[in-house]
């Protein structure tokens, strides 16, 4: 517990750990690598969902990689979905920089569904 | 570059979160956070803006608060500004701290039990006098030079 009031972590990049929830919108002028859960819509540089995360909200960013669960629409400039991810929601990409790694399951009306992978329990 | 366990969560400066945010853990907040805010172990650091209720098993304060503070330890730095009453078993005030509101020990397992101890007015500014207290409250004793534990 002594290591508390002396911890200092990188200023610039944000963590948010598996045992937090928000509930809400954040914004962020960096980087967000989201390994908990937001209920709300996040704006910021560049957002990862972890294999582990959960976003139900709206995502705007530049650079989005998810990895994990997001029940929402993504806005950005390149999106990237990984095979652990799950998706249910809209994907716009103005320069159609969309990559699907593998099987993802998208849903939404981006038009693709590739649900192959059962819903893992959560 | 993230351990995919990652546990702890750091909010960045430059990171704003408008609603509540609560975790199991250890919590360093170095942007803003206009909510209610649970946790275990929460850093407020230098620079910090948490506007809300904030609510952990042990606090520690260097930066701004302007909401009620419930927590079993609550250590305030010398960059510290809180408005608002402290809920505590016990509490620390480093010097340079600014405190406005009521400090109220709570006693026993429950934590519902208060007692409050002292007869200093409400406002306590460890470093400067200010006017303009608000006399509802009361607020143990600082009058340590340097660091005062309760």
């Amino acid at each position: 517990m002594d290591t508390v009031s002396t911890r200092t972590g990188d200023l610039s990049i944000s963590t948010i750990g598996e045992d937090l929830t928000i509930t809400g919108n954040v914004t962020s002028k960096g980087e967000l690598p989201l390994n908990g859960q937001i209920r709300g819509d996040v704006n910021c540089i560049a957002l990862v969902v972890g294999e582990n995360a959960r976003l139900e909200g709206n995502a705007v960013a530049e650079d989005v990689t998810i990895r994990g669960r997001l029940i929402g629409s993504v806005r950005a400039l390149r999106v990237t979905l990984q095979s652990t991810s799950h998706v249910a929601g809209n994907l716009i990409s103005p320069l159609r920089r969309v990559r699907i790694l593998k099987v993802s399951r998208i849903p939404g009306s981006s038009g693709i569904d590739t649900a192959v992978e059962p819903e893992r329990a959560f | 570059m993230f351990a995919s366990r990652q546990r702890g969560t750091v909010i960045a400066k430059g990171l704003k979160i408008e609603g509540s945010v609560t975790a199991e853990g250890l919590v360093e907040v170095n942007g803003q956070i206009d909510g209610e805010l649970r946790c275990t172990s929460l850093v407020i650091a230098r620079g910090a803006h948490v506007t809300g209720t904030v609510a952990a098993q042990r606090v520690v304060v260097d930066g701004k608060v302007e909401g009620p503070i419930e927590g079993k330890e609550v250590f305030l730095k010398s960059q510290a500004y809180v408005v608002g009453d402290i809920h505590h078993q016990s509490l620390a005030i480093e010097k340079g701290a600014y405190f406005e509101g009521r400090s109220i020990q709570v006693r026993g397992a429950n934590g519902h039990q208060s007692e409050r101890v002292g007869s200093k007015p409400l406002k306590q500014v460890a470093n400067e006098s200010q006017e303009a207290l608000t006399p509802t409250g009361r607020a143990r004793s600082l009058s340590a030079p340097d660091k005062v534990t309760t």
